[in-house]
C-alpha cells in the first residue's frame, strides 16, 4: 500500500534530519559526553537537550503544522496555491501576536502573546466560516480570505508605523521575520496540544477531501458531508497555524511547496497527501534551521527569511505552471 | 429500500431564482426515463433535487417512501448515484481512482485499497464503459470523450438502484453514444431505475420508454415518446418541427 510506504520513507528522512541537526559543529562530541558525570556532562546535557533539541523539535513542529494545514486547505479549496497565508489565517494570527507585543501585554501574562495569536487564528476562521461558507462556493471563501489577509497586513503596518521608539519597532520586526531560535520545552509544551488536535481534525477530513476532487456538489452527491469536512479543515488548520505563528512568527510558503512536491508520490490523492506533506515540511524546516545555525554570518539569519528566499521562487514556479486552478 | 422515487409538488431554485415549480412525478424500478427540455428548462436542477443535493423549497422528494431531506448524504448516495453535467476533477488523479469515488458511500478509498468485491465492481463499470484502455492514466491526460466515459463509469460502479445522469452523452462520438444508450437499457432491464437528461430528441425518442418534457421549470409532458414529443410539444416547447429528412427544422 503506497501511502504507508511514502509515509515510512518520509518519517525516516525526518528522523535523519533531526539527528543530523543535533550534530553540527562539535555536536558529536557533545552527544558523546551526554552520559558523563561532572561539569562536562552537565554542559553537554544542557546544550543538546535543553537548547538544541527543543529548537529542532520546534522547527519540525512548525513546518509539519504548516505543511499539513496547507495540504488540507488545498484539498478543501481544490487549489494548489491555497495555504494559511492565502486565507488570512497566518496574517490575523501574526496581527494578534503583534498587538500583544506592541501593547506589552506579555507583562500581564506569558500566555498573552501565544494566546492572542491562536485566538485571532480561530476568530478569523470562524469569521470566514460565517461570511464565506454559508454559500456553497469556496471562491467566496478565498476572496474573503484575501481581504482579511490584506487587512491584517495593513493593521500590522499601522502598528509599526506608530511604534514609539526604534526598540519596539525592532522587536516587532525581529518577531515578524520568523524564527525558532531559543525555543524551550515550555514553548513546545504550549504548542503541542494544539498541533495534535489540529492533526486529528484534519486527518478525519481526509476521505472527504478525496470526494471533494469532484467539487462540492459532486462530493455531496457521492455521500460526503461537505459542511462537516469544511468545519474540520478550517478549525484544524486554524489550530495548526495559530500555534505555529505563536511560537515561530511568520514562516511562509512551506505550506504550499511541501504538498506540491509530495503530490506525484501519492498519485495526486488529496487524502493520502496530508501526512507525507507534514513530514516533508517539518524536515525542510529542520534542515533550513540547521543551515541558519551553521552559516557563518555575524548576525544569525532568520528562519522565516530563509524559508521565504527558497519558498517564494518555488511558489512563483508552481503558480506559473498551475493549470485549471480551482476547477 | 426500493428504488421508487416520488417527487411530489416540489419546487426548487438557486438563491432568489425559482427554477422548478410544482413538479410531480414518480419513477419505478427498471424504468429508463429521458428528461428533455430547452436550455434553462430546469433539467439539471431537477436531477439535483432528486439526488438530494438541492433542497426542495416546497413539496417533497421521497425515495422508497422515505423523505430524502431527512436522510444523511451517505445514506442518499448509497441508494442513488448522480452524474453532474460538469466533468471536472480538481487533481490529476487516475481514472480508476475517479471511478473508485463512486464507491464513496461504501468505502472512501483509492482504487488499490478497495476491498476485492468493490474493486471488481469498479473494474466491471470501467469495462462496460469501454474505458479499460486508459483508466490507469491521470485524468488530465485524457481526451474529452475518454473523460466522459471515466465519469460515466463512476455512478455505475456505485451499484445504486437509482441513477441520475446529467447529459451522459456529452462529448461522445455517435458510436459511443449508441453504446452508452445500449448499456443504460441493459442496466434498466436489470431493475435499475434511470433518469437521464438529454438534448438529442431523436435519441430520446428511439431509446426511452418514457419521456418527461420540462419547460420553464414545469413538466409539460410525461409519457411514451410518441405522445410526449408530439408535434404540438415540439413546436411550443422547442420551437422546432420534424423535417421530411428525419431531422428537425425551426418553426
Amino acid at each position: 500500500m503506497m501511502p504507508i510506504r511514502v509515509n515510512l520513507v518520509m518519517a525516516g528522512v525526518a528522523l535523519l534530519a533531526v539527528l543530523a541537526a543535533l550534530a553540527p559543529a562539535n555536536g558529536w562530541a557533545d552527544i558523546a559526553s551526554l552520559g558523563q558525570s561532572g561539569a562536562e556532562g552537565d554542559l553537554a546535557r544542557i546544550l543538546v537537550l535543553e537548547i538544541r533539541l527543543p529548537r529542532i523539535l520546534a522547527a519540525f513542529g512548525v513546518g509539519a503544522a504548516l505543511g499539513l494545514a496547507g495540504a488540507a486547505l488545498q484539498g478543501l479549496l481544490r487549489n494548489p496555491l491555497a495555504d494559511p497565508g492565502v486565507l488570512g489565517v497566518s496574517g490575523a494570527s501574526a496581527l494578534g501576536a503583534v498587538i500583544a507585543v506592541y501593547f506589552n501585554l506579555a507583562a500581564l501574562s506569558v500566555w498573552a502573546m501565544p494566546g492572542l495569536a491562536i485566538v485571532m487564528a480561530l476568530g478569523t476562521t470562524v469569521l470566514l466560516y460565517v461570511l464565506g461558507a454559508s454559500s456553497v462556493s469556496t471562491t467566496r471563501l478565498i476572496l474573503v480570505g484575501v481581504g482579511l489577509s490584506s487587512l491584517a497586513g495593513a493593521l500590522m503596518a499601522l502598528l509599526m508605523n506608530l511604534a514609539p521608539n526604534p526598540f519596539s519597532l525592532s522587536d516587532l520586526i525581529n518577531w515578524l521575520l520568523g524564527s525558532v531560535a531559543n525555543r524551550s520545552w515550555a514553548d513546545i509544551g504550549f504548542a503541542a496540544p494544539f498541533w495534535v488536535t489540529g492533526l486529528v481534525l484534519v486527518l478525519m477530513a481526509g476521505p472527504g477531501l478525496r470526494a471533494l476532487t469532484l467539487g462540492e456538489e459532486g462530493a455531496s452527491g457521492l455521500g460526503a458531508n461537505v459542511p462537516r469536512i469544511r468545519l474540520l479543515v478550517i478549525i484544524g488548520s486554524a489550530l495548526l497555524t495559530g500555534a505555529s505563528v505563536a511560537i515561530a512568527g511568520i514562516i511562509g510558503f512551506v505550506g504550499i511547496v511541501a504538498p506540491h512536491v509530495v503530490r506525484p508520490f501519492v498519485r495526486h490523492d488529496p487524502g493520502d497527501l496530508l501526512l507525507p506533506s507534514a513530514l516533508l515540511a517539518g524536515t525542510v524546516l529542520v534542515l533550513a534551521d540547521t543551515a541558519v545555525r551553521v552559516l557563518p554570518f555575524a548576525i544569525e539569519m532568520k528562519l522565516g527569511v530563509t524559508a521565504a528566499l527558497i519558498g517564494a521562487p518555488a511558489f512563483i514556479w508552481i503558480a506559473a505552471r498551475a493549470r485549471g486552478m480551482g476547477q | 429500500m426500493s428504488a421508487r422515487l416520488d417527487i411530489i409538488a416540489a419546487s426548487a431554485g438557486h438563491d432568489a431564482r425559482t427554477v422548478l415549480s410544482d413538479v410531480t412525478f414518480c419513477v419505478q424500478p427498471g424504468e429508463l426515463i429521458c428528461l428533455v427540455g430547452p436550455n434553462g428548462a430546469g433539467k439539471s436542477t431537477l436531477l439535483k433535487l432528486a439526488a438530494g443535493i438541492l433542497p426542495a423549497r416546497t413539496g417533497e422528494v421521497r425515495l422508497g417512501g422515505q423523505d430524502v431531506s431527512a436522510m444523511s448524504a451517505r445514506e442518499r448516495a448509497s441508494h442513488m448515484a448522480w452524474l453532474a453535467q460538469e466533468r471536472g476533477a480538481a487533481w490529476a488523479m487516475r481514472g480508476v481512482d475517479i471511478v473508485a469515488l463512486g464507491r464513496f458511500a461504501h468505502e472512501g478509498r483509492p482504487y488499490e485499497r478497495l476491498p476485492e468485491a468493490a474493486r471488481e465492481s469498479v473494474n466491471a463499470a470501467i469495462e462496460r464503459c469501454g474505458a479499460s484502455g486508459f483508466a490507469h492514466r491521470p485524468v488530465d491526460t485524457l481526451s474529452g470523450g475518454e473523460k466522459a466515459r471515466i465519469h460515466l463509469a463512476r455512478p455505475l460502479a456505485a451499484g445504486a438502484p437509482l441513477l441520475l445522469l446529467d447529459e451522459p452523452l456529452n462529448a461522445l462520438d455517435p458510436r459511443h453514444q449508441l453504446d452508452v444508450m445500449a448499456l443504460l437499457r441493459a442496466e434498466a432491464a436489470g431493475g435499475t431505475a434511470i433518469i437521464l437528461a438529454l438534448h438529442d430528441l431523436a435519441m430520446a425518442r428511439r431509446h426511452a420508454a418514457r419521456v418527461i418534457v420540462l419547460d420553464e421549470g414545469r413538466i409539460v409532458a410525461d409519457g411514451p415518446p410518441a405522445a410526449a414529443l408530439s408535434p404540438t410539444i415540439l413546436a411550443n416547447v422547442f420551437a422546432v418541427r420534424e423535417a421530411p429528412d428525419g431531422g428537425f427544422s425551426p418553426v
